[in-house]
């Protein structure tokens, strides 16, 4: 890719990619702009085949770098109000972003979970697509996509000892 | 869309240079596999062979080719930094205009109107200085020289447009931390800020002023360069000695703000007032040091430039106060 494809790729992905991220930690600004300058400088190192959604590789390049961060370090007390502030009902889970400490609680949760479990809560949940296009996306049928979300909202509630109601 | 979760526009500026200059980088240095290293080794050598058999002739024509080379690759990658800052200055041109109507509104103070005009003039200026390199290029087929002996190229003095063009920037820095300066002591005088505060914003006039001296002292050394006044070697050891007194007067600027902010902090602490903390005194200390160190090297220059005109030599020290 020439410096122009760069630029042009830049200018259509980047700021709609920070917003992606700096909804995941929170606002937190300091982190999502660290997160987003890794991710870019992670691409141009390796960028994928053009088969692959540039938005979509940027954004889980970002988030598996803070569950990387966070997988490492030394697990720390949470603050029985932060852990009130994330809600694991289906509606109402993407509010445990809305601030840097539920974020980073609520991805350190999510870093415990299978790759594939926390891709699944972060496009449902976090992201707000349709589960009819999440599983056109995997080639999965609805009902096993609600499945796999139910069991991936129930292993996030035993990273964060948080009970759950069954839906 | 939340504004919490929309990216400043000079990071998204930035980044966006970083990811440009990785991409180039790359480019040049890393994607050389070992067999394309070793094949450039053996056309190199083909091509030295060549050159060597082809005489004098060949060699200035070589030259000349790969001068026009070297000509095309700087302006092609000037052509991409061009091509940021202007989508910089442009961004912030938009942001200023944006903060404009919300002063206008009463939304924001004069104050942030200020910061965003600096902005958008330091990068307009930046934008300006690429300018004069893609003019220098075109006219000497290498890359800018901005060393203050540099040649005149075709005439025209860069390295003093280029001091100029700096200059902009500088007075409007003053400007601002001269206003910021001026509201700082208004509020203490009202007991709405600090003496602590007072002495911050005047020692962020002081070096700011120090700043737009010394590009003063380069731009004057310039001229008397080009007038025959001073040789290149006096030039060369002028500058750095200014560079030297510069260095020294802006750790002064800094030594006496920590030394009173550890003062403060002291005071703070005794009283209860304050937690215990060590960073005031840290911070003193390796300023002290930056101080000797300074005023050690500004000494040695001074005994090594004897030969100096005495005003280039003893300097004018009261000339930033």
């Amino acid at each position: 890719m020439t410096p122009e494809d760069w630029i042009a790729l830049y200018e259509a992905h980047c700021a709609a990619v920070y917003t992606s991220v700096s909804r995941r930690v929170g606002g937190d600004r300091a982190l999502a702009e660290d997160l987003v300058q890794e991710a870019w400088l992670a691409a141009v190192d390796a960028w994928p085949p053009p088969a692959v959604q540039p938005r979509g590789w940027l954004l889980t390049c970002a988030m598996n770098r803070l569950r990387n961060q966070l997988k490492r370090r030394r697990p720390r007390p949470v603050e029985p109000e932060v852990l009130e502030q994330i809600s694991l009902e289906p509606n109402s889970l993407a509010s445990g972003c809305d601030s840097p400490a539920g974020a980073e609680l609520l991805q350190s949760g999510l870093a415990r979970l299978t790759p594939e479990q926390a891709a699944l809560i972060e496009d449902h949940h976090l992201e707000g697509l349709p589960l009819a296009e999440i599983a056109r996306n995997r080639g999965l049928s609805v009902r096993a996509v609600e499945g796999r979300l139910t069991r991936a909202r129930r292993a996030l509630a035993k990273a964060l000892r948080k009970p759950i109601h069954p839906r | 869309m939340n504004e919490r979760h929309k990216a400043d526009p000079q990071y998204l500026a930035h980044l966006r240079w970083q990811v440009v200059t990785e991409v180039r980088r790359r480019a040049r240095f890393g994607s050389s596999s070992p067999q394309g290293q070793r094949s450039s080794g053996w056309r190199a050598a083909a091509l030295l062979a060549a050159g060597l058999l082809a005489g004098t002739a060949g060699t200035v024509a070589a030259g000349e080719i790969g001068r026009r080379q070297d000509r095309a690759q700087l302006l092609a990658d000037l052509a991409i930094e061009e091509q940021l800052a202007a989508t910089e200055a442009s961004l912030l041109g938009d942001e200023q205009e944006r903060i404009q109507r919300l002063a206008e509104a009463g939304v924001v103070t004069n104050v942030e109107l200020d910061a965003a005009r600096h902005e958008s003039l330091a990068a307009h200026s930046r934008l300006q200085a690429l300018e004069l390199d893609r003019s220098e290029i075109q006219l000497s087929g290498e890359a800018p020289n901005s060393r203050l002996s540099a040649p005149l190229i075709s005439g025209r003095d860069f390295v003093l447009e280029r001091l100029s063009n700096d200059q902009g920037p500088l007075v409007n820095q003053v400007e601002l931390r001269t206003s910021a300066l001026e509201r700082t002591q208004v509020q203490a005088q009202a007991g709405r800020a600090t003496l602590l505060e007072e002495k911050k914003a005047e020692r962020d006039l002081s070096l700011a002023m120090a700043d737009l001296v010394h590009l003063e002292k380069r731009k004057e050394l310039r001229t008397r360069f080009l007038s025959g006044e001073l040789s290149a070697s006096d030039l060369g050891l002028a500058a750095r000695l200014q560079d030297a007194r510069t260095e020294r007067r802006q750790l002064d600027h800094r030594f006496d703000y920590a030394r009173l902010a550890h003062e403060v902090q002291v005071e703070r602490q005794a009283i209860g007032r304050a937690r215990m903390d060590r960073w005031t005194e840290i911070d003193l200390a390796r300023l002290g040091a930056q101080v000797d160190l300074a005023e050690r090297l500004l000494q040695t220059l001074i005994r090594e430039a004897k030969g100096l005109p005495g005003d280039l030599l003893h300097g004018s020290e009261d000339s930033d106060h």
